[in-house]
């Protein structure tokens, strides 16, 4: 009875955590990449979402980001996380330069009585891929970074969620006066995750 | 009589001179004439017509020309005629038409008589005539006044009848005014009711027009309240400002005189440090200077002891001598002399040495001097330098005593603040008066708000008023045109009455036309029949009254249903207007809403791209071990970098050494492998051997050896080779076909396996094959 093309297009809140999770890595990545946080040699060309993203190849951020995707991965599913935020900072001042803002709506129907929903994966890649070419062309409007930068990952999540082991509360990380600049969303019936960048505001003088 | 017309009057005199009684003239006219009637006497003229008159002014006439004139007198008429038939004669002829014919001219007075004649013959025919119409119109009005008299007695019955029918009409319409008098006070109360309510609604228009400029009064007091708020706010927002910058540059000048004044104390902390230094070194060198003051003083103890060893000797040596004075005679005098010499010697050195002592002690003194005077000089600088620091610390003192006395002013501005302490606490209450301002400004800004929204209810409900108003015009309007249509109906109903009335009057003169005709014995008779017409004409009458009352109840019933149905469509209006307003302010106040909540979201969007988050449900969570915590991995990356850079620039150093090695290696390779031909093509022209060398792997022990393969220069074949092979510093000569041979063999147990020299056997195996290749 049932064909191939509704199976395919049911959206479960795994699925859907999986798809997030996987966005977000992949975004954090080429960030990176694009503000130039590492050096481009030390990124590798992977083919994903129907375009070439590059990947860092640095064994300690690649170990990064992996334990802070499966950990999102996993909030995604109880649905306690509310937002993820990439921090930019200076290593030497340690004033924050970006802070890449990923606000996540989830769906409480889904994640609470299990029912399921439905989109094609063609429209939610087609909405990573907007996202995807943002971030690259963010760098024409966002100010150089000249000095030496580092990142972190911020997760906020409810309050009464459990911290997990290797985790910590941390400052916000806040910009002084931010600029603010919306990106696209993508939308999995399940989770939405809405994107902005806010950057350092300095006068032209 | 004669005085009748001016123009007889005009005639009598001009004849009157002429006519006296008794005068020839008269006697002439006196005098009658053959031919004429006897005439009457002339007394009668006065008497008599006019006619006569006219014929004496023809006599007259003729009298003054001289000539005969026949006159006519006409006798008086049979018929007595009235003083107006001589008014018309008079009129007739007219006081200027003449029948007179003047004939002043003598030549013509026969002709002249004989149309007098003709005249009078005329003149007589026409006044008989008109005699006689005279008559007959005296007959026919004679007759028509007897006429008019019985007319006169018929209208003065029938004006009774028509007095009477009169009498009863006025009944009627007394009894119809009556009616529409009763008719019009209701429409008058009706209307004065409409009225009252009208007036009512005014007076209601007029409370709300009040009420709402009450509001617009409580609005704009409002607005003036949030003005002055908001005045005030800015003024407290200045205020602050101001304090602000003041405290700032406050804080900054006391941080630069903080800073200076550190700097100061560095600098002096410094400069006793320097002091402290020089004093331990001046101390150090005072040491050292006690210490080489010292041991000089040693030194000078041992010299003085020395001396006065020196001393004692000579001394010794000079009691010696006095002994040997004493002991030689001989030499005595030399031996004074030479003593004398000795002691102003040993004297010349005691002073030489209390010199020599003064001198040291000179030279101490000096050093001393010129130490104390470095020293001095030190101080001399440090003075002046500590001079110049206390003109600039003066200077700098002077400076902020005066900003302290700015501020000091400052403060006696401020109001509340006696101390510097005070300034903060002063602008933390300005801010709070501001924030308390700005939060008037909000409750007024809303107030004003509120009051807008009051204020719209308010129009609405003028315009609600002001709707009902002209509803109730309409209402007012509509009773005016009822009102109107009834005036118009009992303008038809008495213009129906009077058509009755007319009717009435036309049946009344058909009755009197036919009384009159009747005779009189007939009218008792027939009386019974009018007044039946009468009664069937009342009833007629009555039902036809009876009809117009049923339309007009009937009329009056439409009317109240038609303003029934128009107050229902008016109650509808009223309560449709209310809905629709209900809507609009629905309307209104989700607009509110909306931009409310749109302002709310633009403000929430900021708070998100900033950051922000709400702390009773959102917490912020990282990874201990991040990438900034580790930074040594991260910095290694700069370092890294860093390093990658330099790395690469060796790199391109280094592969362009390489490359350059490589030609040089090239070149080397190059050269040797033509010095190793050369040496090899020299090795075989100078020992006769083409030495080949390859490598192998031994059959026993895998190890690789070198494996040299040697052929003569005398070779008889290509066959004959020589192998030899290198182990470890030992050269094993390889059997091969050739050196199993058995000349070979032999030279090879003689020279190798006897005497173990290959060499030797090389050598040996040269001989043999050139002397067997020459000797062939």
């Amino acid at each position: 009875m049932a064909s191939k093309q509704p199976t395919r297009d049911v959206i479960t809140l795994k699925g859907s955590a999986a798809i997030v999770s996987e966005f977000l890595c992949y975004s954090v990545n080429s960030i990176l990449f694009q503000r130039g946080v590492y050096p481009a040699d030390e990124f590798g060309r992977v083919k994903k979402y129907g375009m070439t993203l590059l990947m860092c190849q640095q064994e300690r951020v690649k170990a990064f980001i992996d334990t802070i995707t499966q950990q999102i991965a996993t909030w995604l599913e109880t649905g306690t996380l509310q937002r993820v935020v990439m921090v930019i900072a200076s290593m030497s001042t340690k004033e924050v330069l970006e802070r890449w803002n990923f606000n996540i709506e989830n769906d409480n129907e889904v994640i609470e009585k299990g029912v399921t929903r439905e989109k094609s994966d063609k429209d939610i890649m087609t909405e990573i891929q907007a996202i995807m070419r943002q971030i690259a062309a963010s760098v024409t409007f966002l100010p150089n970074i000249e000095e030496a930068c580092t990142f972190d990952l911020l997760a906020y999540t409810s309050v009464d969620s459990e911290v997990p082991a290797e985790w910590a509360e941390s400052d916000a990380r806040l910009i002084h006066n931010p600029q603010v600049v919306k990106l696209r969303s993508i939308d999995t019936m399940v989770h939405q995750v809405e994107a902005m960048v806010a950057y350092k505001f300095t006068e032209e003088l | 009589m004669i005085t009748r017309s001016p123009v007889q009057r005009r005639r009598f005199p001009s004849s009157s001179g002429l006519l006296e009684p008794g005068s020839p003239a008269m006697d002439q006219l006196q005098r009658p004439s053959p031919t004429k009637r006897p005439r009457a006497p002339p007394d009668h003229v006065d008497d008599d017509d006019f006619l006569s008159r006219r014929a004496l002014e023809v006599y007259n006439g003729a009298q003054r020309s001289g000539s005969h004139r026949m006159i006519a007198f006409t006798t008086r008429p049979e018929t007595d005629l009235g003083p107006g038939e001589f008014d018309d004669l008079v009129e007739h002829f007219g006081p200027g038409s003449s029948y007179t014919l003047d004939c002043d001219d003598h030549d013509h007075l026969n002709d002249s008589s004989r149309c007098t004649y003709k005249c009078r013959s005329m003149v007589k025919s026409e006044v008989l005539e008109n005699l006689e119409k005279r008559e007959k119109q005296v007959f026919d009005l004679q007759s028509s006044v007897d006429s008019l008299r019985s007319k006169l007695s018929l209208t003065e019955d029938s004006e009774k009848r028509l007095v009477q029918s009169k009498k009863s009409l006025e009944q009627v319409v007394a009894a119809s005014s009556g009616r529409e008098a009763s008719m019009h006070a209701q429409r008058l109360q009706e209307s004065a009711k409409s009225d009252e309510m009208l007036r009512t609604q005014l007076k209601r228009c007029h409370e709300l027009q009040a009420r709402l400029q009450e509001e617009m009064q409580l609005k704009a007091e409002a607005e003036a309240k949030a003005l002055a708020a908001e005045a005030r706010a800015l003024e407290a927002e200045q205020e602050k400002l101001i304090n602000k910058e003041n405290s700032t540059r406050e804080i900054n000048q006391l941080s630069r005189e903080l800073a200076r004044l550190r700097r100061d104390s560095d600098y002096s902390l410094k400069r006793l440090r320097v002091e402290n230094e020089t004093q331990m070194e001046q101390t150090q060198l005072v040491a050292e200077e006690i210490d080489t003051l010292m041991t000089q003083l040693d030194e000078e103890k041992k010299l003085l002891a020395q001396t006065v060893e020196e001393k004692q000797e000579l001394e010794h040596k000079l009691a010696d001598a006095m002994k040997q004075l004493a002991t030689r005679t001989t030499t005595g005098s030399e031996a004074d002399t030479v003593i004398k010499h000795l002691q102003d010697e040993l004297n010349k050195s005691s002073a030489d040495v209390a010199e020599a002592r003064k001198l040291k002690q000179m030279h101490v003194n000096v050093a001393l001097l010129k130490e104390q005077l470095h020293s001095e000089q030190l101080r001399a600088n440090r003075a002046e330098a500590g001079l110049t620091d206390l003109v600039n610390l003066q200077s700098r003192v002077n400076v902020l005593e005066s900003e302290l006395e700015r501020w000091s002013d400052m403060i006696e501005v401020i109001p509340g603040a006696q101390t510097r302490d005070d300034v903060p606490r002063c602008i933390a209450e300005l801010q709070r008066a501001a924030v308390a301002a700005t939060a008037k400004t909000g409750d007024a800004t809303s107030q004003i708000s509120e009051l807008k929204i009051a204020v719209e209810r308010a129009e609405r409900s003028k315009l609600l008023a002001e709707a009902r108003a002209s509803t109730l015009q309409e209402e007012v309007a509509d009773a005016m045109m009822n009102a109107a249509r009834l005036e118009r109906k009992i303008a038809m109903l008495s213009s129906e009455r009077d058509g009755l009335k007319r009717i009435l009057e036309s049946y009344d003169s058909e009755e009197a036309v036919i009384a009159s005709h009747r005779k009189p014995g007939d009218k008792i008779a027939n009386l019974s029949t009018p007044e039946k017409s009468k009664d069937n004409r009342i009833q007629e009458l009555s039902s036809a009254l009876n009809d117009a009352q049923q339309n007009i109840t009937q009329l009056d019933d439409a009317l109240s249903q038609s303003n029934n149905t128009a107050a229902e469509q008016r109650q509808k209006i009223e309560s449709l207007t209310e809905e629709l307003n209900d809507a609009i302010e629905k309307i209104n106040s989700l607009n509110r809403e909306g931009e409310r909540l749109r302002k709310e979201v633009a403000g929430l969007e900021l708070k998100l791209g900033r950051g922000e988050f709400n702390r009773a449900t959102t917490k912020v969570l990282h990874l201990v071990k991040n990438l900034e915590s580790g930074g040594s991995s991260t910095k290694s990356t700069v370092v890294t970098r860093e390093t990658n850079k330099t790395q690469s620039e060796e790199l391109a150093a280094l592969t362009k050494q390489i490359a350059s090695l490589e030609k040089r290696e090239a070149r080397y390779r190059q050269i040797f492998a033509d010095k190793i031909s050369l040496f090899r093509e020299a090795c075989y022209l100078l020992f006769g051997y083409k030495v080949q060398m390859h490598e192998e792997k031994d059959s026993l022990t895998l190890m690789p050896v070198t494996v040299f393969t040697l052929q003569s220069i005398y070779a008889a074949s290509d066959e004959d080779k020589l192998l030899f092979q290198l182990n470890q510093g030992r050269m094993d000569m390889l059997a091969t076909d050739f050196t199993t041979s058995p000349e070979i063999s032999r030279q090879v147990t003689t020279f190798l396996k006897n005497f173990k020299s290959i060499p030797a056997f090389m050598a040996n195996l040269t001989m043999e094959l050139f002397n067997r290749t020459t000797l062939s």
